[in-house]
């Protein structure tokens, strides 16, 4: 799977306006609605918000709990994509899902498909919160980063 | 006729507890006032006795989402909310940004009306088609910040937005404002005041229904069209790094700064009071948007530091540095923000609090008030304690602050002794922190304004020029760059009519001012387009201008059916009659004279009576509004 994107939250970065929840619901369902979007802002009030979406995780558990074969990992990419209509509704998924990241409207659940890479909250997102790239891309990218804040004069100042 | 989505609108009347549903399918007539503002406007108009008291059952007070509040638009997350406010007699707009006007539409609402007054404090909870008033007696006290989280908890969901009141709404401080969380308020004119009158102290709001546009790919192409506009205006990047404090450095630079109750227009060390200072001085933490807003010019900030430790807030914007800051000639940045903190909990609106704040600490420098009278407050100007002190002390209505809970206007007739020539009040409404005497369209918009002496209806920002779409704009409107220049008369009237047309249209869209009249990425084409596509009715700009007219000439008409008439039309005391200390122009006053000479003007210009100041039955007729003049002449006279 070293070739695939994954996601990257900038969670300061989040200033919850909801676009990329209504740029999905769009997107998947031709409506502008947050409850059908496949990507969630979470609202820590004081602490600030998270963009929360599918990891597609390597050791995917929504993948083994699934009786209906419903979630599947796409071969190409490592995708995990759920097929609504195999899906039963039994909600093992979201059970599993350390993420919380699988949502149901009526009795079928549903998750992110990356819009086949269009990445529609991505491309919306103002602020960059939500980025989706290589693993081995999004490490260098925090070394670097780190890289300037430890080797920069900061007086002690900077936190990171 | 043409199938449109209807408007739909809920009544609760919390005296009989009815709950009644009604749609608005007429075509003409949504063109005519398109949604939101408008419609809640022309609903109040023709069927509410403008005479009833701001404080009585009969009295409602209108919730009213913007036609794209919930889409994806830019900037469209904004809610009006109407009532006949309590400091000032009058009808009242006020618009709010958060996310409870989206939830409200994504429970299926676009107007929600309250009216009556319950036994004991309720809330009301609407989820889709469930409305259901609830107890509140366990929130009664509380204030905003704990107010949301109860609610949240005990619904068990975090989305659950609110609009509620905090305890100076309980003790109808005239200036209560409605929160609609930490970050935005319908702060103006005593709404919270209005609600806590009804014993109303929160609607709670949640929706799980979709919105959907009639023609939505060519919807979503005007929505690209509008995010490559806003990527090229200079003035988006700056409002959201900064924040709407971001103009006080020039404004003071130029001695345009109320400082010191209007005594002065400037103020040293003016840094400490900036949207950059808040970045470099570590108070901002986070930038927050209302719904579906990409810019973001809300802040959340927090004080690490120092004797005000642990303080977290939203804000401080523009007018609350100026209002609780400058204005009270304190840069103690940390000491607005405590301020800005219990003004945001407490339910009060910053502009009106630190206002009448001024007024207190001017009557002790002019030895009308001392210290004693003050129950031992140090009134001496730019104290941060006695503000913080005062704030809470409105709040809850104690000692001094009972006086200053009634507003400038009560407090000043009350107090006497010339004390009304220093309350910067126009009938009954706090003036918001401009110096129109160094601003005549910001002068004359203010004095027509039917709120009162504020930049919420026709924030006019144009006539400084301040950037290349400023000047454009009023090329655009009065056919000159050499117009945008605040130091005249000439063609205010114009340009403040654009700016009242263009306001109705982008509040009845649910759309941000700023967009339209502060940074210039909207205009009335682009309104026309968005409604277009998403209603699938067919309008065209001057449609869009034309119904934000008749929203601003209902307005005028409620009022006048109340006795307004051009003598109202003024500005306070002091900016009348005392020249402006630090200007950069001579004239730096709007006296009578210079605002009669504009107001003949505007009036002109909207074809009204001129020694009334008033809509004819002609104008009337001409907008298409002949079926309210029944209504209006059962009240006065129409030319
Ligand atoms: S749905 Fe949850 S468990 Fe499955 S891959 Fe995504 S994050 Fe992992
Ligand atoms: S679009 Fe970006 S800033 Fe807005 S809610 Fe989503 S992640 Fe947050």
């Amino acid at each position: 799977m070293s070739g695939s994107v994954t996601v990257s939250i900038q969670k300061d970065k989040c200033t919850g306006c909801g676009l990329c929840r209504l740029a999905c619901s769009f997107d998947k369902n031709g409506v502008f609605n947050p409850n059908a979007s496949r990507i969630w802002i979470l609202d820590g009030d004081e602490s600030g918000f998270y963009p929360n979406i599918c990891r597609n995780c390597e050791e995917a558990p929504c993948l083994d709990a699934c009786p209906a074969g419903a979630l599947v990992r796409r071969r190409e990419d490592g995708y995990i994509l759920l097929n609504s209509e195999k899906c039963v509704g039994c909600n093992m998924c979201v059970m599993v899902c350390p993420f919380c990241a699988i949502g149901r409207m009526g009795d079928r659940n549903f998750k992110c498909d990356t819009c086949n890479h269009l990445e529609k909250c991505a491309r919306i997102c103002p602020h960059g919160a939500i980025q989706f790239e290589k693993p081995a891309h999004s490490r260098a990218n925090k070394r670097r980063k780190l890289a300037g804040l430890l080797t920069a004069k900061t007086g002690g100042k900077e936190k990171w | 006729m043409q199938a449109v989505k209807p408007v739909e609108i809920l009544t609760v009347d919390l005296s009989s507890r009815e709950i009644t549903r009604d749609k608005i399918e007429d075509v003409e007539l949504i063109k005519k006032y398109i949604g939101g503002r408008g419609i809640a406007t022309y609903s109040l108009l023709s069927s509410m006795d403008p005479e009833v008291d701001p404080y009585s059952p009969e009295s409602p007070i209108v919730f009213a989402p913007g036609v794209l509040t919930g889409t994806i638009v830019p900037c469209s997350g904004r809610t009006t909310v109407l009532f006949k406010s309590p400091a000032t007699g009058r009808l009242f707009k006020t618009n709010v940004g958060g996310h409870f006007g989206a939830q409200l539409k994504f429970a299926g609402y676009d107007i929600l009306v309250v009216k009556g007054r319950a036994e004991k404090p309720v809330y009301l909870y609407i989820e889709d088609d469930r409305v259901e008033i609830r107890d509140a007696s366990h929130l009664w006290g509380k204030d905003v910040r704990e107010t949301n989280r109860l609610v949240r908890k005990e619904n068990d969901d975090p989305e659950v937005q609110l609009a509620c009141i905090g305890p100076a709404g309980e003790n109808k401080v005239v200036y209560a404002s409605i929160q609609v969380s930490i970050y935005n308020a319908a702060g103006r004119g005593g709404g919270g005041a209005v609600m806590g009158d009804k014993n109303l102290k929160a609607v709670a709001a949640k929706g799980t229904k979709g919105i959907r546009a009639a023609h939505p790919e060519k919807f979503m192409e005007t929505v690209a069209g509008l995010w490559n506009k806003m990527n090229e205006v200079s003035g988006v990047k700056p409002l959201s790094d900064y924040g709407t404090s971001i103009g006080i450095e020039s404004t003071n630079a130029i001695g345009a700064f109320p400082v010191k109750n209007y005594q002065q227009g400037n103020i040293d060390n003016v840094k400490y009071l900036t949207g950059t200072y808040l970045v470099e001085g570590g108070f901002l933490k986070r930038k927050i948007s209302c719904y579906s807003c990409p810019v973001a010019c809300h802040r959340f900030v927090t004080v690490d530091e120092g004797k005000y430790r642990g303080v977290y807030t939203g804000g401080p914007e523009y007018e609350t540095l100026s209002a609780l800051g400058g204005g009270c000639l304190s840069t103690d940045t940390a000491g607005v923000i405590k301020a800005n903190e219990l003004c945001n909990i407490l339910g009060l609106d910053t502009i009106s609090t630190g206002n009448c704040i001024q007024w207190l600490m001017e009557c002790k420098q002019r030895g009308v008030v001392s210290d004693g009278d003050a129950g031992g407050l140090d009134l001496t100007w730019g104290n941060s304690e006695t503000i913080i002190d005062l704030v809470g002390k409105i709040a809850h209505r104690q000692g001094i602050g009972d006086l200053l809970a009634k507003g400038l206007k009560a407090a000043s007739e009350e107090l006497g002794r010339d004390s009304y020539k220093w309350a910067i009040q126009a009938r009954g409404l706090e003036q918001s922190r401009v110096e129109t005497r160094s601003a005549f369209g910001y002068a004359l918009a203010f004095a027509v304004n039917s709120r009162g002496p504020d930049h919420l209806n026709t924030e006019c920002l144009a006539e400084f020029g301040g950037s290349p779409e400023a000047r454009a704009l009023i090329k655009r409107i009065t056919g000159s760059e050499e117009y945008a220049y605040p130091h005249t008369t000439e063609k205010r009237a114009d340009i403040v009519r654009w700016h009242e047309d263009i306001y109705g249209a982008s509040d009845a869209l649910g759309i941000c001012a700023f967009p339209t009249t502060a940074q210039f990425w909207m205009d009335e084409w682009d309104l026309a387009g968005l409604f277009r596509n998403f209603t699938g009715i067919e309008v065209s700009h001057e449609d869009m201008m034309r119904a934000g007219r008749r929203m601003i000439v209902m307005e005028r008409c409620f009022n006048a059916m109340l006795g307004h008439t051009r003598e109202d039309d003024v500005l306070p005391y002091r900016l009348m009659n005392e020249i402006q200390h630090d200007a950069m122009h001579d004239n730096a006053i709007n006296s009578a004279e210079l605002l009669d000479k504009m107001k003949d003007e505007y009036y002109a210009l909207h074809c009204w009576d001129i020694e009334k100041g008033l809509p004819t039955k002609e104008t009337l007729c001409e907008l298409g509004m002949g079926d309210l003049i029944e209504k209006i002449t059962g009240y006065i006279e129409l030319k």
